[in-house]
């Protein structure tokens, strides 16, 4: 498992720390472990609707940030649960430019097990680190 | 816990010297018993809040605090509006998250026999959980109106009456909201959420105040509740996507200019901020009350969705079943509010996260009919044990008129989710009288009783502190949940 859940950062909330062999695998198991606190074992969903998101960031960690929030607003706004298919991070100039394409599918009560509705990814004891076996990062959701 | 000053029995004070750059001690409100459940986190954030810039008299925590990101949850501060800061991480990502009081002319024994029929249309009307849309559809347009207008569009629309403008903090509209101030994108994540409860420990519940719960006759009857085992209803909810995004927006900008702009250092990012007298700071404060006004009618329309199933279920009309607004809070604001320091009144900009305003009798800003009883304060604790209506005493002074949210967690979140079943929960709590309809089991396992402080030490040790005064436990019947 390239995620697994903290219960010793914060009581009211929910913490994670998401692995990778590289940049992008970490982007994409954070991904998991959030679709996870939202949807009970994160799915089943099929590949209904796709999205593509574009993201840029001088930063590698507020970079991540605003890639998690994205399934937050993809929720919100148009009710969808996404996941991953393909995603790539290049760094030119000290920008990092991320582009992803999410698939996924209408939340339905009746094939979906809720999870929690996650309101935010904070700050709070967020870190992104290399380590020798690539990267890691810790995140705070706000549920 | 040794390097905390006793006051009184309720009362700790960490000082100065505790961690370097702390602008003015910190105070913590807890029975000994409270104190030593709370998490070291707690005492780490509410000392990097109290060397926030512009804070004045204290760094406070509230009886039910608990440890959140940037401010404790239950943490309130008072910034100079000319020297402080305005932060995001001191308001909490749900703007006005808050709490609704309800009630019926219904006792207990009216409404036991079709509570089933009643929880179950609650839960049918009301949206709950994740991608639940909302109670009512707007346009974009329409939703900037809206957010403009807090309470006075639903009245507008016919989905409130002036009384229920008047027993709603604020009136239920910020003066200040501005929607050229807020993203396109906050608009877009909230404006199809308006009048649904979220999940978490959001919840709609149906509750009782029985004869042996009330502890002040006089101002429960003021408040309305006049007969024996009557029924109210409560919620906690607030500004769904629109807030957390509007937030998020204002998180991200204050990281951009808080150091190089304006030179402020602080020791938890989450806390970034930016001058409350600035271009910056000036346009969250403006951002932040749209999305305060987007929460009250968030309730408001919740409230119509419930006076509509009542009608529905009862065979009677709003009037007969005397469905009375009681009161409504905000928990998660920063607000303008003249206080009193060292003898002089002075404005302070108030944050409050998972804190309640509690003004006491006499202050402006109460309804004329509860000038002489303080405000009323609706503190909202698990589905299992109960919750309470207070009212505000002039003993908060002390806190600039701040008060307890909740109970506050004793248990994460996946641990309760481990230890407690959430069907088993259900099944345990309809056994003692309290019928559940819920979205998600493992949510329902979270909000577990266990899983939380016990309100009675928290409300018991705010009464004590002078914070607030009880006036009645609210025991549920029925709850729904996302």
């Amino acid at each position: 498992m390239p995620y697994l859940f903290r219960d010793d950062i914060t009581r009211a909330d929910v913490a994670f720390e998401a692995s990778g062999r590289n940049r992008e695998e970490l982007f994409v198991s954070a991904w998991q472990a959030l679709l996870d606190v939202m949807i009970e074992d994160g799915g089943p969903l099929e590949k209904r609707t796709m999205k593509t998101v574009d993201l840029e960031n001088k930063s590698l960690e507020l970079l991540l940030i605003a890639f998690l929030s994205e399934a937050l607003f993809f929720k919100d706004s148009e009710g969808l649960l996404l996941s991953v298919d393909e995603l790539s991070i290049t760094e030119t100039e000290n920008i990092f430019r991320l582009r992803a394409r999410l698939a996924g599918e209408t939340y339905d009560r009746s094939r979906h097990e809720p999870g929690t509705d996650v309101k935010a990814v904070t700050l709070h004891h967020f870190r992104l680190e290399r380590t020798a076996a690539g990267y890691s990062a810790t995140v705070v959701l706000d549920v | 816990m040794e390097a905390l000053k006793k006051i009184s029995d309720v009362l700790w004070e960490i000082p100065l010297n505790r961690k370097n750059g702390m602008r003015v001690p910190a105070r913590i409100y807890a029975s000994e018993k409270l104190l030593r459940g709370m998490e070291g986190a707690v005492f780490e954030q509410i000392t990097n809040v109290a060397c926030l810039p512009g804070i004045v008299n204290f760094a406070l925590c509230m009886p039910d605090g608990h440890s959140g990101y940037g401010f404790p949850i239950g943490g309130a501060a008072a910034f100079d509006p000319e020297t402080g800061i305005i932060s995001p991480g001191g308001i909490g990502f749900d703007i006005n998250c808050g709490m609704r009081l309800l009630r019926t002319s219904l006792t207990e024994e009216e409404v036991r026999p079709r509570l089933e029929e009643l929880v179950d249309g609650l839960f049918r009307r009301i949206p709950t959980g994740t991608g639940s849309g909302g109670l009512v559809s707007v346009t974009r347009d329409e939703f900037r109106e809206l957010i403009e207008e807090g309470m006075a569009w639903c009245r507008r629309k016919g989905y409130a009456t002036s009384r229920d403008l008047e027993r709603t903090e604020e009136g239920g509209r910020m003066d200040r909201a501005d929607a050229t101030t807020v993203s396109e994108r906050a608009i877009e994540r909230g404006y199809k959420q308006n009048g649904s409860l979220g999940s978490g420990n959001h919840y709609l519940e149906v509750q009782v105040a029985r004869a042996e719960n009330v502890h002040d006759g006089r101002l429960a009857r003021t408040f309305g509740l006049d007969r024996p085992n009557q029924v109210v209803v409560m919620i906690h909810c607030g500004s769904r996507g629109f807030g957390h995004q509007v937030a998020q927006d204002y998180l991200m900008k204050f990281l951009g200019v808080m150091g190089g702009k304006y030179g402020i250092r602080v020791n938890d990012r989450q806390l970034a901020c930016a001058p409350f007298a600035s271009e910056e700071g000036r346009a969250y404060f403006s951002a932040m009350q749209c999305a305060v006004n987007m929460a009250f009618v968030n309730r408001q329309l919740i409230i119509h969705g419930v006076r509509e199933v009542f009608c529905d279920v009862f065979g009677k009309t709003e009037r007969e079943l005397g469905l009375e607004q009681i009161y409504d809070v905000t928990h998660n604001t920063a607000k303008l509010e003249t206080h009193v320091v060292g003898g002089k009144e002075r404005p302070l900009l108030v944050h409050r996260k998972g804190a309640t305003r509690a003004f006491a009798p006499g202050m402006p800003g109460l309804p004329a009919e509860y000038r002489e009883t303080g405000q009323p304060v609706i503190i909202g604790g698990s589905m299992e044990t109960g919750s309470y209506l207070l009212a505000g005493s002039s003993g908060g002074a002390e806190t600039f008129f701040t008060t307890a949210h909740g109970s506050g967690r004793v248990m994460g979140r996946r641990q309760a989710k481990k230890k407690f079943d959430g069907r088993e929960l259900a099944r345990r709590m309809r056994e003692r009288g309290i019928v559940v309809r819920c979205a998600s089991y493992s949510g329902l396992a979270e909000e577990a009783g266990a899983a939380y402080k016990n309100i009675d030490e928290v409300v018991r040790t705010a009464d004590a502190a002078s914070l607030s005064r009880r006036v009645a436990k609210l025991i549920p019947i029925g709850t729904i949940k996302g």
